[in-house]
């Protein structure tokens, strides 16, 4: 399971960690951010295999992809 | 060098390397000069380099907006003489690194001259040349790479100039290392800049960037979407282009003529100024 973390003031939401997930897992949000630009989200955490391509090609360094530790684990 | 990249995550990269107030970037959506700025500091996160003794040198255009985001010392020179700036300092400062983020028309074009020049003095730079088809802050000029048949501001009924490959312009010239890269892809960029910054002497590495805004408009490239497709379409590895040269049909031949040749084109060993200048002042020495 991953998660990812998405710095809204820097994201200028240019979709271009969507169309290069190599799993789909990410998509465009409905919602707005300060910014006024629909951010990205992930979709479906179990798809997401965690390969870091849309932190690797995030032009503004606002994704950052890390791990979902259990609490109970 | 390590053989696997041990990558932090980008919160701790950019917590070490930029500068916060200078964030968010200027860049258009669509544009790769992030990226270019994102695989540098990752390459300086492998090589563990000091921060406080690098330098980043600049000329004037897009990409050269990228030495203001690093949190090291660095210099806003003028067009087209970040080469000029960052061969007096490394001439100074011979145990500085110095990295020079220079665009297609800063330094192939306006600063021409000064890239002939200093990789004929073999200087020990790593030069990240940004490649996008055309001068984008000024409002889509054509560059001396623009491809030719392309429509721009100043050529609104098709380019008819052949354009320059500095690849070849460099590998002509004997640098020492000299590659390019797509930003598609993350890995051979990083290693390659690592490898540059390694590289005693001229290292020049050349980003192919899309530019939706100022290119991609007048080319029907103004989708994301399709442009950054166009670059993956366009470009063959080097690898693969003389294999295909060698054992390819003529119709496999014939497919390849549009397309751009990426890689790492010289990699070789060449003294470089610094060594011949320490050389030269303890040969003269009283």
């Amino acid at each position: 399971m991953h998660v990812i973390e998405l710095n809204e003031h820097w994201c200028k939401g240019c979709r271009v960690c969507v169309f290069h997930c190599p799993t789909k897992s990410l998509r465009i949000a409905s919602r707005f951010t300060m910014r006024g630009i629909h951010p990205p989200e992930l979709v479906e955490a179990e798809r997401c295999n965690g390969c870091r391509l849309c932190e690797l090609l995030c032009p503004d360094f606002a994704i950052t992809v890390m791990e979902a530790v259990s609490v109970n684990a | 060098m390590s053989g696997l990249l041990k990558l932090k995550t980008a919160a701790e990269l950019r917590q070490i390397y930029l500068r916060h107030e200078m964030f968010p970037t200027i860049f258009c959506d669509g544009c790769g000069l992030g990226n270019v700025l994102n695989y540098t500091l990752w390459a300086l996160d492998e090589l563990q380099l000091d921060l406080d003794r690098t330098v980043f040198v600049s000329g004037i255009g897009c990409s050269s907006r990228l030495s203001g985001y690093v949190n090291a010392d660095g210099m806003h020179t003028t067009h087209g003489r970040a080469l000029a700036f960052a061969s007096g300092i490394k001439a100074a400062q011979p145990d500085l690194n110095v990295i020079v983020f220079t665009g297609d028309g800063d330094g192939s074009g306006i600063g021409g001259n000064h890239l002939l020049h200093t990789i004929r003095r073999n200087m020990d730079l790593t030069v990240i040349l940004v490649n996008n088809f055309t001068y984008g802050m000024t409002g889509g000029q054509a560059a001396p790479t623009t491809p030719i048949d392309s429509f721009s501001t100043t050529t609104p009924y098709g380019n008819i100039e052949y354009p320059l490959d500095i690849c070849a312009l460099a590998q002509t010239l004997g640098a020492p290392y000299v590659a390019r890269w797509m930003i598609n892809q993350p890995y051979p960029p990083i290693k390659s800049i690592a490898q540059g910054i390694q590289k005693r002497g001229f290292a020049l590495i050349e980003m192919l960037v899309p530019c939706p805004t100022a290119y991609g408009r007048r080319n029907g490239l103004k989708q994301l979407e399709t442009i950054w497709q166009w670059y993956r379409d366009h470009t063959i590895l080097i690898d693969d282009y003389e294999h295909i040269m060698h054992f390819g049909s003529p119709d496999e031949r014939a497919a390849l003529h549009d397309k751009i040749k990426i890689g790492i084109f010289q990699d070789c060993e060449r003294e470089s100024f610094e060594a011949r200048w320490a050389a030269l002042v303890e040969q003269v020495k009283l």
